[in-house]
């Protein structure tokens, strides 16, 4: 049994490592989703603006690792 | 070149070399510690496990509506990318410490020694050989069923990662010793950027988004994620050396 569970875990290891900056990527593609969804904006620059969210989430998450680390 | 090479068979190649190196150093670590049998019959039952997950998975892949599916496996790829990106940053900046072959094979090494004299069949280093296997595979396929079946070139990205797996397992027995020589965290950088487009890219297009210049709008992605991640390894280095002024 332990070891089903250590193979779930690490299975789950593999797309969550960070838990925040995980859950951000996913809430930011929802994001996306309901303007699209609800016809609030649309065009190419969503794209742009997907790309923005998930870039500016990894720098933020880079910098918190950096200072979680002293 | 086709835009198919560079969209799924390069990225499923490299991505998948560094996966069969890792699986490599574990089995070989098994082979030394607990015999040459338990490590084979560990890879062996490993991949027939994973040959049974693509069969199944293959054909289950065409009856999901290609939006869907784009979505899912393009949120899974970014979740799975930008977890690469992020730790290829930190180690990079000094952050989390380099990927070292020599070293894990040591310290598998030393924990399989620590179980005890192994018999002819050892089932603690079959189920090493078989977990390494079957995880590191796990991310092959996964790998491959993300840069193919959303692009539709599922048959170039697993030749891709064939190839791979050929290069690494072909070395390993001509070599018998892990691949540490593999610029492995510059390769991990490298996948971890490409993938984090591709995931972008095909999440974005299930979305409804219309891309300018459509399938060329990745390799803006790609060099967006570049900047971005090298801007990132600056950052991240400032910010420690900040700290540790501030500290002293």
């Amino acid at each position: 049994m332990k070891r089903v569970k250590d193979f779930a875990s690490e299975f789950a290891g593999l797309f969550v490592d960070d838990r925040r900056f995980a859950a951000t990527i996913v809430v930011w593609i929802g994001l996306i989703a309901f303007v699209l969804r609800a016809n609030v904006g649309s065009g190419p620059w969503l794209g742009a603006v997907l790309f923005a969210g998930l870039s500016i989430n990894l720098l933020a998450s880079v910098i918190r690792a950096s200072k979680q680390r002293l | 070149m086709p835009l198919v090479i560079f969209t799924a068979a390069l990225p499923a190649f490299f991505a998948s070399f560094v996966e069969f190196v890792e699986a490599l150093t574990v089995v070989l670590a098994v082979g030394v510690t607990r015999g040459g049998r338990s490590a084979w019959i560990g890879t062996i039952a490993g991949v027939a496990l994973l040959t049974l997950l693509v069969a199944a998975i293959g054909p289950a892949l065409r009856l999901v509506p290609l939006p869907a599916l784009q979505v899912v496996v393009g949120a899974l790829l970014l979740l799975f990318g930008m977890r690469w990106l992020r730790k290829a940053i930190l180690r990079y900046a000094g952050i989390v410490s380099f990927h070292d072959e020599n070293a894990i094979y040591a310290e598998h090494t030393g924990r399989s020694a620590e179980d005890g004299t192994p018999g002819p069949i050892d089932r603690t280093g079959v189920f090493i050989a078989f977990n390494a296997v079957v995880l590191e595979g796990l991310e092959v396929v996964f790998i491959v069923v993300a840069v193919g079946a959303s692009s539709g070139a599922l048959v170039p990205a697993a030749l891709g990662a064939l190839v791979a797996g050929a290069l690494v397992g072909g070395a390993g027995l001509l070599l018998r010793r892990p691949l540490a020589r593999v610029p492995e965290n510059g390769l991990k950088f490298v996948v971890g950027v490409m993938l984090s487009a591709f995931g972008t890219f095909w999440t974005g297009e299930g979305l409804g988004i219309a891309w300018p210049a459509g399938d060329f709008a990745l390799l803006a992605l790609v060099a967006g994620y570049a900047l971005v991640a090298l801007m990132a390894v600056a950052l991240a280095r400032r910010s420690v050396v900040k700290l540790e002024t501030v500290a002293r």
